[in-house]
């Protein structure tokens, strides 16, 4: 048996605890990571299904052809009823696209919850 | 259990070579006992919970 000789030079009573509670450790320090870092595990332990913002397509191209940039305004499917996002991304030609997301929620103007250049 | 003078101990352990592959054997096979374990408790989670989708 391969390494079947360790017990001769590790004490069983030091190894195997060591054995044992390292697979131990290892294995709550995975899975605590996976429920504190995530957000679809919170959803499922309250039996909904995780959240997910989906882009609506088609984008609506609101420039002109002839323009120096390019427009896309996306509605974001899955809001509450009394709200509504919008992603607006801003392409110039030949650059990187920028895109904002747009909150909308009742008694409160629109703002821009986050810029963030897509790749 | 042989004699403490056994000359077939194996120090700093004082186990034998056959106790010594003996108890691994216990170890082997638990371990894969944890696995197979293991590995039906990920499906179930692969299958019922919205992990990696």
């Amino acid at each position: 048996m391969n390494n079947g000789r360790i017990w001769c030079v590790v004490k069983p009573t030091v190894g195997l605890p060591l054995f044992l509670g390292g697979v131990a450790v290892i294995s709550l320090t995975v899975h605590a990571a996976v429920m504190t870092h995530t957000t679809w595990m919170a959803d499922f332990w309250q039996g909904n299904k995780p959240r997910r913002a989906d882009v609506q397509q088609p984008a609506t191209n609101l420039a002109q052809t002839d323009q120096p940039f390019v427009v896309n305004v996306m509605p974001v499917s899955g809001m509450p009823a009394d709200s509504a996002a919008f992603v607006v991304t801003i392409t110039p030609r030949g650059g990187q696209p920028q895109s904002v997301t747009m909150l909308q929620r009742p008694g409160a103007p629109p703002r821009a919850a986050e810029a963030a250049p897509t790749q | 259990m042989d004699d403490l003078d056994d000359p077939n101990r194996v120090w700093p352990t004082g186990l034998t070579i056959k106790e010594s592959e003996a108890l691994h054997k216990h170890v082997i096979d638990g371990s894969r006992v944890f696995f197979v374990i293991a590995v039906f408790a990920h499906m179930l989670a692969y299958i019922y919970s919205p992990w990696l989708k």
